[in-house]
């Protein structure tokens, strides 16, 4: 009786293309008419942010938000170039010292205007170590950061970047503690966004739950304050002087778990899902939604780490032949309905200075190469490739044990560790976890931003412990270069040794997938898989 | 018949025990639904212990390339999304499953006798320690327990098999039973024949285990039988969320919770294990059933 | 009678503090990194760990460390402060959110144990073997078989997506809450059905019943008063425990629907490592145990006379 039941299901989704088929012809019909409506309000899924405070806002939900909420200095053209946004020029001679000029006629939304003061209060609290900002080490290239930051227990001698200074009310003055090519694309980052005076109380903290009651200088404001859990609603600021949205408001409505948001997308109940589609739902998406589900280029990298206390892995004969043997073609097309793409370089493509198949021969699949190379190298019988099952990986990394099961000849467990905290104390603890899974996406778009923390001797994520001085000063001569292709030609010098080395295996570069509903248009993801708020429009009254 | 046995019952107490059995026994012989179920758990219980008499593939043999491939040729049951052969996995699957299942059930069923009885038969403070003892364990979400006893206790990254799993499951899930029997047991307590028994001197021990367990029985059962099921499906929720069973452990639960995502494209990866479990759980229930009515005396 | 309830409600002052400590135990023990845990898998900066470490006392390890940290938590607790998240919310404005959800949606989930479930114990258990009984058991099979997450997945695309019968996901009102009420009630109303289904054909064999039945009683009556009342007692147990399972199990259900309720919170303060907040949680859920059944108990009484308390 089951059987004939769950065989008539099977039948459903055909008829599902189909009606959705003609319903999507009628309604691109309606949007070529014109139907926007410039007071509509677009609901977007979230997940609950962890903060608005933009330098404690490291996850995407809260960063998607401030972007409603605020200007920030430069945002990214296509090819990943930061160009001049909240502010009118950002000029320096040796790297070193910056000016940056603040467009004139921005204010927050309680009619503050935006001075240089308001980014100087704003980066002062960020960088302050004893408030505990997330974002606080991206303050670490300014002058005076050290002194703010002197270790815990310690309390600083003063609460200012002695780096940071106000030439007049829209000129600001900052002075690194060493050249750093990048500071103008860094500055896109959240973290630099300015704060007004009323944020901060007497004491010089932070206003209780300022950010339930966030004020930015962005194109939308708070209507009402942040429901925990369960939304945010922004409208259109009107005193706006950058370019307007085409649309009256976001209703960021907050999801537990955002793959639940894609039935709401389905029956028109959300708008938008820039983030967050399930895999299982790329298998069906384009039939469930047409040409509403599109993608978009991103910045995410993920790949296999192999940890330096490992002796099993010491050998690069045996990297190379484990990478040689994952068919990366044939998990991006069956686990991924071709939604991603497969990885062969050590850098995200959408950087300048990002080449094709710099791994060379050793990301190609070869699966009788790689099991000789693996024999002659004396690879180790049984291979453990651990992964965070909060994330899930479990099917690609379950398909690459069979890959290496059938290709290898070895065993090949795929371990599962209930959160990424406990992958990593057990990488810390040097724990035999075997090879490991982990993602990355930029924070500003500059292969510095990958070098440096994936695989410099002292990165922020280098969690498996490579380490090659020539490597670490390549990089750091890369950021100390007066122009950005100065930097490249270091940069790529450096992407060199990785090849050699192979400290890890790259698999695949992701893409933005995301599916809306019938009623937006001119829907855009950017590289940081932010929605685009400025573009888009509605025909919802 | 039943009265003679009750007539030995008074008579002849050293004898009591092997007449009672006996009756059931035979009552048990002549119950059809007795002889289905054993004919099912044995089966599984073959399944279990020798997967290869069922199927000579690797069920960790697989392949993207047969990704969802229908039922047909030589794989009856079809592939799964990672290209395995469902039929192999599901043999293989009732190992685990029906261990985890088992022995959490018993694990559970003893506690919850252990701690049902007792405080429902001597309440007062008994009862009060005892309940509230209920209480808190009926607060601690399984989670958090499982990542405790399995991510803390059962040593970490090592693949440590079924016991801790359904130590923990049976550790938790014993609450509702216990509840039931107390419950049973209250009202069994003020029954006539109970009152009677304890007039004739017998112990406390004797009374609950005699006079008070048969009738407490019943509905302890059915809540164990039905909970056996869910024990299998709750091993799947720990696997799905990093801390139950690990590879190379093939179980019903993981794939159950790993066909759930792709059930659009695919039924049969779902269908099989799904319906072993039921099948599993069917032939528990009629055995419990089966057990139950022929040790009940009124209903012979 | 009065003196019993009184002294249930001191017993329950004591269960609270004995939860208490066991679950702030049982999170110490799962503790591996919070802070990391609380960033998902971006790097942590040392000014943010150094800043929680301070703050929460993380760094003070071993028995002591946990009595100490303990200790704070309680003398915050009696001054009724239920402290803070580690991303700084306050726990007390989570609990009052999040509840009214839960309690909404496992009340719901119970009215159908009780109005199906029951209902339909009753009908079967009166025709034991018959086919209404076998097809209860189809039913109870089928909801084992496939289990909630499934369940929850069809109920959603089917009678939501497909369909159109119910909202897809949470969307504030009660209405929407019906479906998750379902898929969530699905296993303890099949359980309860079952064992009302045994509990009245077990009291149909009694001798009272035979009793009654050559008193020349009305069969109706026979059920209706005598049987029932008789069979009440181990069901009226049951709802009594399973409505906590419900509230404490709708973590998955919460998840699907969108529910931002207690399961949902509870399983994000698990993951975070977040100690309090899982404690503050679980002791409220605690409380409404205790409270119902305390209830249960004094229902006891009601379905059966011979059950005094003193």
């Amino acid at each position: 009786m089951q059987a004939r039941r769950l065989a008539a299901w099977t039948a459903l989704p055909v008829a599902v293309i189909i009606g959705l088929g003609a319903c999507d012809t009628a309604n691109s019909g309606s949007n070529a008419n014109g139907g926007s409506n410039p007071n509509g309000v677009v609901s977007v899924g979230i997940a609950e942010p962890e903060h608005l405070i933009p330098s404690n806002t490291t996850d995407i939900s809260g960063g998607q938000v401030l972007q409603a909420l605020f200007t920030p200095l430069v945002t990214y053209d296509k090819d990943a170039k930061p160009v001049e946004a909240q502010a009118a020029s950002i000029t320096t001679i040796d790297s070193r010292v910056w000016k940056i000029k603040l467009k004139p006629g921005y204010t927050f939304h309680n009619g503050e205007p935006v001075t240089a003061d308001s980014y100087i209060r704003a980066w002062n609290y960020g960088a302050y170590g004893p408030n505990g900002q997330n974002a606080n080490y991206y303050f670490a290239h300014i002058q005076g950061y050290n002194a703010l930051n002197p270790g815990a227990n310690n309390t600083p001698a003063t609460n200012t970047l002695s780096g940071l200074k106000r030439l007049d009310d829209l000129t600001l003055q900052v002075t690194l503690s060493a050249p750093y090519s990048d500071f103008k694309a860094e500055l896109g980052y959240t973290a630099f966004l300015p704060l007004p005076k009323s944020a901060f109380g007497i004491d010089g903290g932070l206003v209780k739950r300022f950010e339930d009651r966030e004020v930015g200088d962005g194109p939308f404001k708070m209507k009402g304050i942040w429901t925990h859990d369960q939304a945010i609603e922004v409208e259109r600021y009107d005193a706006y002087p950058g370019q307007k949205p085409k649309v009256g408001g976001v209703l960021f409505k907050i999801y537990q778990d955002l793959t639940t948001a894609y039935a709401d997308v389905q029956t028109n109940t959300l708008d938008v899902l820039p983030q967050g589609l399930a895999t299982q739902n790329l298998a069906t998406a384009a039939a469930d939604f047409g040409d509403r589900y599109q993608h978009s280029p991103a910045s995410s990298f993920e790949f296999l780490a192999f940890p330096t206390f490992d002796s099993a892995y010491a050998n690069v004969g045996v990297r190379k032949a484990i990478s040689m043997a994952i068919d990366r073609d044939g998990i991006v097309t069956t686990i991924f309905a071709n939604s991603q793409s497969a990885a062969r370089s050590f850098v995200s493509p959408v950087l300048q200075g990002y080449r094709d198949n710099t791994c060379g021969d050793a990301c190609q699949y070869r699966p009788s190469a790689a099991k000789q190379l693996y024999t002659d190298s004396a690879g180790p019988a049984e291979i453990k490739i651990a992964y965070n099952a909060d994330g899930g990986h479990k099917e690609w990394v379950q398909a690459v044990c069979n890959q290496l099961r059938r290709n290898l000849g070895v065993t090949c467990l795929a371990q599962p560790e209930a959160k990424f905290a406990d992958l990593l104390q057990k990488v810390e603890k040097k724990q035999p976890v075997g090879m490991f899974r982990l993602g990355w996406s930029m924070d500003y778009p500059s292969m510095e931003d990958y070098l440096s923390p994936l695989y410099s001797t002292h990165g922020s994520a280098n969690y498996y412990g490579y380490s090659n001085a020539q490597f670490d000063r390549l990089v750091q001569q890369g950021s100390e270069q007066q122009t950005e292709a100065a930097a490249i030609g270091y940069y790529q010098q450096a992407e060199n040794i990785l090849a050699r080395d192979m400290p890890v295996i790259p698999l695949r570069f992701k893409q933005n997938n995301y599916v809306f509903s019938t009623r937006v248009s001119n829907v855009g993801v950017d590289l940081f898989s932010y929605l685009n708020l400025i573009d888009i429009t509605t025909s919802a009254t | 018949m039943s009265e003679l046995a009750a007539i030995a019952a008074v008579e002849a107490p050293a004898t009591q025990r092997r007449s009672l059995g006996g009756d059931a026994w035979r009552a048990l012989r002549r119950n059809p639904v007795f002889w289905v179920s054993v004919l099912i758990v044995v089966g599984f219980v073959v399944m279990a212990v020798y997967p290869r008499l069922f199927t000579g593939v690797n069920p960790n043999d697989c392949d993207l390339g047969r990704s969802l491939r229908r039922p047909g040729g030589g794989a009856w049951f079809g592939y799964d999304f990672q290209g395995c052969d469902v039929f192999a996995r599901t043999v293989y699957g009732a190992r685990a499953s029906i261990e985890v299942g088992v022995l959490a059930t018993l694990f559970a069923g003893v506690l919850a006798f252990a701690v049902g009885m007792p405080a429902g038969y001597f309440g007062g403070w008994v009862d009060a320690l005892l309940s509230r003892v209920v209480d808190i364990v009926l607060g601690i979400p399984l989670l958090l327990a499982a990542i405790v006893l399995l991510h803390r206790i059962a040593a970490g990254g090592h693949n440590y098999g079924v016991w801790p799993v359904a130590v923990t499951l049976g550790g938790l899930g014993w609450t509702t039973a216990a509840r039931v029997v107390r419950a049973s047991v209250i009202s069994a307590r003020q029954q006539d024949y109970v009152q009677a028994a304890r007039m004739l001197g017998a112990g406390h021990r004797r009374i609950m285990l005699r006079h008070i367990l048969p009738n407490a029985m019943a509905p302890a059962i059915v809540v164990l039988t039905i909970a056996l099921g869910t024990f299998i499906a709750a091993e799947a929720t720990l696997s799905f969320l990093g801390v139950g069973l690990k590879p190379p452990s093939v179980s019903w639960g993981v794939d159950i919770s790993d066909a759930q995502p792709r059930l659009r494209s695919a039924w049969w990866p779902l269908l099989w294990p799904s319906t072993f479990l039921a099948l599993t759980v069917l032939a528990f229930i009629m055995l419990g059933d089966a057990t139950r009515a022929a040790f009940d005396p009124k209903g012979r | 009678m009065i003196r019993y309830i009184i002294r249930r409600l001191l017993q329950m002052v004591l269960t609270f503090f004995g939860t208490t400590l066991i679950v702030y135990a049982l999170m110490f023990a799962a503790q591996t990194d919070p802070i990391q845990a609380l960033v998902g898998e971006r790097p942590v900066s040392q000014a943010t760990r150094d800043y929680l470490t301070q703050r929460y006392h993380l760094d003070r390890h071993g028995v002591t460390g946990f009595f100490s940290r303990y200790w704070d938590y309680i003398s915050h607790l009696l001054r009724g402060d239920l402290g803070q998240t580690l991303g700084g919310r306050s726990i007390g404005q989570i609990l009052a959110q999040a509840w009214p959800y839960t309690l909404k949606l496992s009340a719901i989930a119970i009215v159908f144990v009780i109005v199906f479930g029951v209902t339909a114990g009753v009908v079967a258990g009166l025709r034991r073997g018959g086919l209404f009984d076998h097809a209860t058991l189809a039913l109870t099979l089928v909801v084992i078989g496939i289990p909630v997450f499934v369940l929850g997945f069809l109920g959603q695309y089917f009678l939501a997506v497909r369909w159109g019968i119910f909202p897809v996901n949470n969307q504030n009102t009660l209405y929407s809450l019906i479906l998750p009420a379902l898929v969530l009630s699905s296993l303890s109303l099949a359980t309860a059905l079952r064992l009302t289904s045994a509990s009245i054909s077990e009291n149909l064999r009694a001798d009272y019943v035979r009793t009654a039945k050559s008193k020349g009683l009305a069969p109706r009556r026979i059920v209706g008063v005598h049987v029932l009342r008789n069979s009440l007692i181990p069901i009226v147990t049951f709802i009594g425990v399973e409505l906590g399972n419900l509230m404490a199990g709708a973590i998955v259900t919460e998840r699907i629907f969108n529910i931002p309720g207690v399961g949902f919170n509870l399983y994000k303060a698990i993951n975070t490592e977040d100690g309090p907040t899982v404690v503050a949680i679980v002791s409220v859920l605690v409380v409404i145990f205790l409270v119902v059944n305390l209830l249960v108990d004094l229902l006891y009484a009601v379905l059966d006379p011979r059950i005094r308390y003193e």
